[in-house]
């Protein structure tokens, strides 16, 4: 059986061969070279469009991060702001809500990801006395929107292309992002400074096309979950590896660690939390509530 | 039929005037962009996204206007080089070609904008924009293209055999426009 | 099928297609649909087209184009390119092929300032070239040093190309810019000399100016009516390097001082400002629908797996280290004539990489020069924005013109590669101060 996996990045950035290369090589495995997954990339569907082609059969898999299709719903994006620990999260019952709102899009939810870290600031100059981003303008997607504001600071939208010169040159004060990424696109080159404690978690979710899914067998269908299982836990130990050795890297680059006021530091995780759960809620309708109220019912989520 | 194909031919300048409408707003919002960000301290968000979805209009609303004034740019040289019995017979078959090409993207494309509709998709923007709006333009060109590419066809059939004069005479864009 | 089959096939199809005389943007649409169901039976991938087609639509950093196109577009009907080009007339008008300098310096100063070659090339296409050819300049000489100069705006920094091309090979950005610079300005005095060389040769391709000959004091004052035409230039130079704006935002900017300079000083109207915005629709139309379909080529071509396959072969050859260097820097020069730069990028540079770790090659000396290769790309003919762009505000040029026009620079561009490779200093020096 050959499947496609459509991903949204490259090669280059480093969930690629843990998450998609790794669960393409690992199911090969289990299956005797039964199941066979060709790997393609941003180059062949731009990153934000590529929910859709998957869901009409184009493509049989996709791996993507919930934040790159919040223009059709926000549900899988909300797992950015669940507690990091997948056994807990496989036992919440959240992946079932999860998986029964894309199955209305003809998605099947093989699995959630976790890269074993957050997101941060890139800045310019080390936070001040105010101990957030008071009168700072910084670039950042719709993702961090509310937090950008709520600390004080003014949102200001960019490609990401634009980042590295908008940096250089002044244009913005910093960047919002997940960690990994000063290093693979070079901004410790024109940022001084990371802000710290991070926030959030990134996930990278793996979905299948449901008829693909439905035309697997019952077996095959057990190798793909267990695949999946396997991988949420192996592939976090192996990340919190790759997220210390980049911790490092980045600091040995002359990226200075700055630390959010004392006021501050103990309400990121919450703040960035319910800037998730407003858009899920308002994005994935009833199902997006449920699955809030089901995260803090299970004491796995930083907002209320 | 005729008045068929004049609310076509008004639909058309209608729409390219909102192409030039938005290279207008693409420009003045910019430019505001950097004064509220820079002088003002105030960036907003609406600025950029707007833009993105001005940008779009620009390209699509003008595209019809530039099927019907025969303004896409187009390798002649052959076309130009051979008898005039096979040109014409060129020219038919490339038209017939663009129909169908232009007619299909039409068709897939109502149906997508048709499920961004239902669905009620936004764009991945910090202002709430919904897709559809930007999407239905794209069909909007793609139908009336084809449409255009129709019409031309038709009129190899009722003209004499040289091509339409309405297109590739090469006239400055200013004279085409008036 | 063999991949080789398949991209020669998708190749000469595309060139069958364009000899038809069908437009451009129609001849990538119809491969596009060719490809899809080729690769699925049925016409459902038709999605992916449309959905590329708005993606690459909505695309803000392709907003330049417009915001260059008015500017252009602005200049030239107010007259304040007549003005500017009276003023070095009364300058230098007794030296032949002056324009066509003036042409070169301001692409390269445009190119310099906004990073994208279309944008300029048309700038340079609706302003400079009307204005050229009415005082009797040769055509295909002027649009061949539009397209020359335009193409230098990816290679001198700011540059996006740099940038992305940077993040891809693991270079330096901040070197990959600076390492432009050197190269570009030899690009810019070698397009110089080789027009002063043909208007030395044939005077007929750069008439003289009867301005030359007027008295000190009109010339001065000729010159003097240019100044506010340098302020619009000055202000879009300060808006950049002072961090104030993008590129993009610049040419914005750029736009509204141009049109309150031009109606108070020049000659602009606004039934000529709504002119200028029409026209800049009407080309913007014509250049981003052959984007928007083209776009999704490439990346049916990626899906296919052809391109893949290709560069496999290419760097599985076993030859000599020369030879490599040639092919590999061959390979993007051919597929550029029918790829869109970015996606090339993202398909050669990580098959590249081991590569070049392997032959020892100096990262930031062979990716400069892959750099430059891939601004050649714009204009190598058949299949080229900047070709294109330019063809697009000169209707009335036949695109075989535009062609034929490009030819000679794309040489020189060639023998400045051969130069750059053989003395590696002239790009790592500049670089070897940061
Ligand atoms: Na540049
Ligand atoms: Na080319």
């Amino acid at each position: 059986e050959d499947m496609t996996l459509l991903s949204s990045w490259d090669e280059s950035y480093n969930a690629v061969p843990v998450f998609a290369q790794g669960f393409a090589e690992r199911l090969e495995e289990k299956s005797d070279g039964d199941l066979n997954i060709n790997l393609r990339g941003p180059e062949t569907v731009s990153p934000f469009e590529q929910l859709q082609p998957v869901s009409t059969g184009l493509f049989d898999m996709l791996f993507t991060h919930g934040a790159y299709h919040l223009g059709e719903t926000a549900m899988a994006f909300g797992m950015d702001a669940v507690k990091d620990d997948p056994v807990a999260r496989r036992e919440s019952g959240i992946y079932e809500l999860i998986d029964a709102h894309y199955q209305d899009r003809n998605l099947k939810l093989i699995g959630v990801f976790s890269a074993a870290s957050g997101y941060h600031f890139l800045l310019s100059d080390p936070i001040g006395e105010d101990g957030g981003l008071e009168g700072r303008k910084i670039r950042a997607s719709g993702t961090y929107h509310d937090m950008v504001i709520e600390l004080g600071g003014s949102v200001v939208t960019m490609p990401a292309s634009d980042i590295y010169s908008a940096l250089d040159r002044g244009l913005v004060d910093g960047a919002a992002w997940p960690v990994f990424g000063a290093m693979d696109y070079k901004w410790y080159e024109v940022a001084d400074y990371m802000t710290r404690p991070t926030f959030g978690v990134t996930n990278l979710t793996l979905f299948m096309n449901l008829d693909s899914w439905n035309s697997l067998t019952e077996d095959q269908q057990a190798l793909v979950e267990e695949t999946a299982r396997e991988l949420e836990i192996e592939g976090r130990e192996h990340f919190e590896k790759l997220w210390a050795e980049e911790d490092q890297a980045m600091q040995d680059a002359g990226l200075e660690i700055t630390e959010f006021g004392p006021d501050v530091a103990g309400d990121v995780n919450a703040i960035f939390a319910s800037g998730v759960w407003k858009q899920v809620r308002a994005k994935a309708g009833e199902d997006g509530a449920e699955f809030h109220d089901l995260a803090v019912e299970k004491g796995l989520t930083a907002a209320e | 039929m005729r008045w068929l194909l004049r609310i076509h031919d008004g639909l058309t300048q209608l729409t390219f005037w909102v192409s030039a409408a938005s290279v207008a707003y693409l420009t003045l919002v910019t430019a505001w962009e950097v004064v509220g960000r820079y002088f003002l301290r105030m960036p907003s968000d609406w600025a950029p996204d707007t833009a993105a979805v001005s940008f779009a209009f620009v390209t699509f609303l003008a595209a019809p206007m530039l099927t019907w004034k025969g303004g896409h740019a187009a390798m002649t040289a052959v076309v130009d080089h051979v008898p005039q019995g096979v040109s014409l017979w060129m020219r038919r078959l490339t038209l017939l070609l663009a129909v169908l090409v232009c007619g299909l993207c039409a068709w897939f494309g109502a149906q997508e904008t048709f499920r961004l509709y239902t669905r009620g998709v936004t764009m991945i923007t910090v202002t709430p924009i919904q897709k559809w709006w930007v999407m239905i333009t794209v069909v909007y060109a793609l139908a009336s293209m084809a449409l255009y590419f129709l019409r031309h066809l038709g009129a190899t059939f009722m003209q004499s055999p040289s091509a339409p004069a309405e297109s590739r005479d090469g006239k400055p864009v200013g004279e085409e426009l008036s | 099928m063999e991949w080789y089959v398949l991209l020669t096939g998708a190749f000469f199809l595309l060139l069958a297609l364009f000899a038809t005389g069908l437009p451009i943007f129609l001849s990538f649409l119809t491969l596009n649909l060719i490809g899809l169901y080729l690769m699925t039976g049925n016409f459902g991938g038709v999605l992916l087209v449309v959905n590329s087609m708005f993606d690459t639509g909505t695309s803000i950093s392709l907003a330049a184009i417009p915001l260059f196109i008015l500017l252009g577009e602005i200049l030239f009907r107010s007259g304040a390119v007549r003005i500017l080009f009276n003023a070095v007339d009364a300058v230098i008008g007794n030296i032949r092929a002056r324009l066509y300098a003036v042409t070169i310096v301001l692409s390269t100063i445009f190119g310099a300032l906004s990073g994208s070659a279309m944008a300029v090339a048309a700038m340079m296409g609706s302003s400079l070239l009307p204005e050229m050819r009415s005082r009797g300049y040769d055509r295909n000489l002027s649009v061949g040093a539009i397209l020359a100069g335009s193409s230098l705006a990816p290679i001198i920094p700011p540059s996006v190309m740099a940038v992305v091309l940077g993040i891809l090979s693991g270079v330096s950005i901040a070197e990959l810019l600076i390492a432009g610079i050197v190269p570009g300005i030899l690009l810019a005095l070698a397009f110089f000399i080789y027009i002063v060389i043909r208007g030395w040769r044939n005077p007929d391709l750069a008439p003289l100016s009867p301005r030359a000959d007027l008295p000190g004091r009109e010339r001065a004052l000729l010159v003097l009516k240019a100044l506010p035409f340098l302020l619009i230039i000055v202000t879009i130079l300060g808006l950049i390097l002072g961090g104030v704006a993008t590129p993009t935002e610049s040419a914005a900017m750029g736009c509204v001082v141009a049109a309150v300079i031009c109606s108070i000083l020049g000659d602009l109207k606004f039934a000529k400002l709504v002119e200028a915005v029409r026209s800049t629709a009407w080309i913007t139309g014509m250049i981003m629908i052959i984007m928007v379909s083209s776009v999704s080529f490439s990346q049916i071509l990626n899906m296919t797996g052809v391109t893949f396959e290709l560069v496999a072969f290419v760097t599985s050859l076993a030859l000599p280290v020369v030879l490599i260097f040639i092919v590999l820097q061959a390979l993007p020069l051919i597929l550029c004539m029918f790829i869109d730069q970015i996606a090339l990028m993202i398909l050669l540079v990580p098959l590249y990489q081991p590569i070049i770790t392997g032959l020892e090659f100096d990262p930031l000396w062979f990716w400069t020069i892959f750099l430059i290769n891939m601004s050649i790309g714009g204009i190598t003919p058949p299949f080229g924005y900047t070709l294109f762009a330019l063809q697009g505000v000169a209707r009335d040029v036949p695109i075989q013109s535009v062609y034929r026009a490009a030819v000679p620079f794309v040489l020189i561009f060639l023998l400045m590669i051969v130069v750059l490779a053989l003395l590696p200093d002239i790009i790592l020096y500049l670089p070897s101060f940061v």
